[in-house]
């Protein structure tokens, strides 16, 4: 099963004086997912890729990248090959032209002629910063910058790639733009960590969710079966009429649940236990007793409800 | 062709390109070139300057010549008197002395521009990188440490390379005219290469440790730098038969080498440099600096390769800390073995108590040194007293005394006191073979030193397991106060004739060598030590414990569970 894992941690901790920022975080991460990381700042996500990625140590516990032991004592190079780290602050070498600090980065991780060019023109042409190659670093805007970040992530072709709050910053077009990235890089079959505070990003992008509360990782499971176990359905309506009598009709049906009438948009909001088809026969018995329906949405409670139901808020 | 030689040397060293793109920029270039040209004619214009000018009318109708240094005539005080040659109105001149003079004068000057030069560059570097984060990077790429660092070694300070490298030409010409043979100037250039890597091997450690100084690092390295090369040339070139172990000093400048190649330098040296009995030449010196420096150099490296990859970690590993204390003793004490036949016109007593003087100051800089090197960080000594249980669990007691010796996180006292006894144990042998008569006194005299670099040790330790927030600068000053106070009370109360400089790390001597009214029995002051150490000792056990407590049993205790 471990050859299946691309990070495995077994009662990871790290302390910093009297502080445990990661507390005994066993870990399972599948090849090929892209597993997002949400909690609120303070809770041990930044620390814990760190640790993922090399650049600190653990108090105790142990990582397998890939089903092979990490050691901090140990120079692993291999080890280093397989993983890309974006941390959350990139810092770039203000001096160098976009291509020379790629072409920098790509020599550091042993990539040699065509290859090197060759691999140098396809992460710029996925971080669409190809003309930009030649522009000074200094002249970029924050989301080339961070795009470039990733770029020199990528340039090694690693196949875990560890992202610690990637869109901290940009704008929506640059969000956007990263969130597509992403995308291309999941198809490609790359295992990815992200850590963000945008929870709509993740939700679009991941296929696992981890949460951290106080250092411990509190939650872990597929997207799915969050969604399964947590959200609930919601149905949202508006009337040309009386809203109470709309109330009264909705609270005859027995999946239906929590009916709040919202005064400052003048709409309906209530918890919905039915199957799609269940919901057209309600929207049907609405109709033949005659309310005057103006909308009727069956949705979903999102990521961002769903971690503020569970209310795992506390920082370590 | 040039740049297919640029990208195989980016693929050998990614570094080294870098740094290579980065600094040999055609400005830059050109102003080292000109400064090596402008230097290079100052040097030549002050040798030539030296030179006696060509007689006066008068000067030859009253036969009243100048003395110069570089005239071939007769010396009857300190300078020789000017010839003329026949029918001209030149001087004869001496040119093998003034190419010897414009050669040292020029490896003095170019020496002393690569290695303090050299080493700015080099900390300020690595300080930049380490300010922006990106060190933080290429510490995560695969590439090892020695290829990482030795790019920078190699490429950060290429121009001061090149403005030697234009040199070249003119130490060539000198030292031809100053009659040494090609074999001798290779082995010198040598001898300046590797004392220049292991100065920069140096400095590149102190820039990988010392980045909370801020901006302020690289101007004290290169301070320093400076001080040790003067104080090496200083030592090297003009060594007094009293300061024997700080010959050592000497090996870590190439010019204590000329020397041996320049006549007249020779001839002002006051004494020969021994060697385990043995007078050092040209070949036998040079084998001695390389041995040094390969030495330093090793162990340079040891801890730069352990500093890149995790900076929390100690400098050096416990096991090679004893060998290297072991090498350390070899180095120092050889110098001091030296032919009774060498020290006829001393007293043996004195001349080893002097000796001996030497032998315990080059001691305190290396064990104050071992310290640092020794002392893993703060929350590796928590971390180890809060876990240490797990593996304790696995290998038992043995495993703690282990880890007490070779380990990286656990107290340092044990593997610091190994290799005092490691010390202390040359020293004694050394004191049994030499020709001193208070053998007892001397012995009881290395305990007494050894115990109190033990305090200091311990001291160190108990700040440095305290929560407060420099305590790095604490137990610097607590160290430096402990020495010191005795001193200024012994200054206050009672003459301290003849002790000089060396008072301050002979604190504990002075009941021994200056038979002081005050002094008391030699076993009772190495008990007090030795009490001191023990209380410090249980002091450190205490706060290893409090620091061990897991944050649960705290808590239990705050709320009275426990």
């Amino acid at each position: 099963m471990s050859q299946d894992l691309a990070i495995r941690t077994h009662q990871l901790t790290k302390q910093f004086d009297r502080q445990i920022a990661v507390n005994d975080v066993d870990l399972q991460i599948k090849t090929g997912e892209v597993y997002g990381l949400i909690g609120p700042n303070g809770a041990g996500k930044t620390t814990l890729i760190r640790m993922l990625a090399t650049a600190e140590e653990p108090t105790v516990g142990e990582i397998y990248i890939n089903g092979e032991r990490l050691r901090q004592d140990h120079h692993q190079p291999h080890l280093k090959q397989y993983i890309g780290y974006l941390p959350d602050d990139y810092p770039l070498y203000d001096d160098l032209t976009v291509w020379d600090y790629l072409d920098y980065f790509a020599r550091l991780y042993h990539l040699r002629g065509k290859r090197r060019s060759r691999r140098l023109r396809e992460v710029l042409e996925i971080v669409e910063l190809t003309h930009k190659r030649k522009s000074q670093i200094t002249t970029l805007s924050r989301g080339m910058k961070q795009r470039l970040g990733l770029a020199r992530t990528l340039i090694h072709e690693p196949i875990l790639l560890l992202l610690d709050e990637p869109v901290s910053g940009l704008d929506p077009i640059a969000r956007q733009q990263f969130r597509s990235i992403i995308k291309t890089l999941q198809e490609a079959g790359m295992t990815i960590l992200i850590s963000s505070h945008v929870l709509s990003d993740l939700e679009e992008l991941c296929t696992s969710i981890g949460i951290m509360e106080l250092g411990f990782l509190v939650e872990s499971a597929p997207l799915k079966d969050l969604y399964g176990r947590l959200s609930r359905q919601r149905l949202l309506l508006s009337s040309r009429g009386d809203l109470n009598a709309l109330k009264t009709e909705l609270s005859r049906n027995p999946l239906v649940e929590d009916i709040q009438i919202l005064s400052d948009t003048q709409q309906i909001q209530a918890h919905y236990a039915g199957n799609p088809d269940e919901a057209a026969d309600l929207l049907r018995s609405l109709i033949t007793a005659g309310i005057p329906l103006d909308s009727f949405y069956r949705t979903q409670e999102d990521l961002e409800e769903i971690f503020f139901k569970i209310g795992h808020k506390q920082t370590s | 062709m040039f740049s297919t030689f640029l990208d195989r040397l980016g693929n050998w060293n990614p570094q080294l390109l870098r740094e290579l793109k980065g600094r040999l920029k055609p400005r830059n270039v050109i102003i080292a070139i000109a400064l090596s040209v402008v230097s290079q004619f100052l040097i030549l214009s002050t040798a030539w300057l030296a030179l006696p000018g060509d007689a006066t009318p008068r000067a030859i109708t009253e036969n009243i010549h100048p003395d110069n240094r570089y005239c071939t005539g007769s010396s009857d005080y300190y300078l020789p008197k000017c010839i003329l040659i026949p029918h001209t109105y030149h001087y004869e001149v001496n040119w093998q002395l003034w190419n010897q003079d414009l050669f040292t004068w020029l490896n003095i000057i170019l020496t002393f521009a690569l290695v303090v030069i050299g080493s700015y560059l080099l900390i300020s570097n690595l300080n930049k990188e380490q300010r922006r984060g990106t060190l933080n990077f290429i510490r995560l790429s695969p590439r090892s440490a020695f290829n990482v660092l030795g790019g920078q070694l190699i490429g950060v300070p290429i121009l001061v390379y090149l403005a030697i490298a234009i040199a070249i030409p003119l130490l060539l010409s000198s030292s031809s005219g100053a009659g040494l043979g090609v074999t001798q100037l290779i082995s010198f250039f040598g001898l300046v290469g590797i004392t220049s890597l292991t100065i920069f091997s140096i400095a590149l450690l102190f820039g990988l440790i010392s980045f909370g100084l801020g901006g302020f690092q690289a101007w004290l390295a290169s301070g320093l730098i400076f001080g040790l090369e003067v104080a090496a040339t200083q030592i090297g070139l003009h060594s007094p038969e009293d300061l024997t172990a700080f010959n050592w000093v000497g090996l870590f400048s190439p010019l204590t080498s000329l020397r041996y190649l320049i006549p007249g330098l020779d001839a002002r040296s006051y004494s020969p440099i021994y060697f385990l009995f043995h007078k050092l030449e040209f070949s036998s010196f040079s084998l001695l600096v390389w041995i040094n420096a390969l030495l330093f150099i090793t162990w340079t490296w040891q801890a730069l390769r352990r500093k890149f990859h995790n900076p929390t970690v100690p400098w050096i590993r416990r096991r090679d800390s004893y060998l290297s204390t072991l090498c350390f003793q070899g180095m120092i004490l050889g110098f001091t073995l030296q032919p009774l036949s060498s020290m006829e016109h001393w007293n043996a007593n004195r001349w080893t108590e002097s000796a001996f003087a030497t032998v315990a100051f080059l001691n305190f800089g290396y064990f104050l040194t071992l310290i640092i090197a020794l002392s893993p960080a703060w929350q590796a000594l928590q971390d180890w007293s809060r876990f240490r249980q797990m593996s304790e669990a696995k290998s038992g007691r043995e495993g703690l005394f282990n880890d007490l010796i070779l380990g990286a996180k656990s107290p340092p006292l044990v593997a610091y006191g190994l290799n005092l006894a490691i010390a202390v144990s040359c020293l004694t042998v050394w004191i049994i073979l030499s020709p001193i008569t208070e053998k007892t006194l001397t012995l009881w005299g290395i305990l007494a030193c050894a115990s109190l670099m033990m305090i200091y040790a311990c001291l160190s330790h108990v700040i440095m397991l305290t929560r407060l927030r420099r305590r790095g600068i604490w137990a610097t000053a607590a160290i430096f106060a402990s020495f010191i106070l005795p001193v200024v009370v012994l200054g206050i109360f009672y003459e301290v004739p003849k002790i000089g400089l060396l008072a301050p790390i002979l604190a504990p001597w002075l009941t021994i060598f200056e038979g002081a009214p005050f002094a008391l029995p030699n076993l009772f002051s190495v008990l007090i030590q030795w009490g001191m150490i023990a209380v410090l000792t249980v002091l450190s056990t205490q706060q290893l414990h409090r620091l061990g407590k897991s944050a649960s049993q705290r808590l239990l205790v705050g709320s009275g569970r426990v």
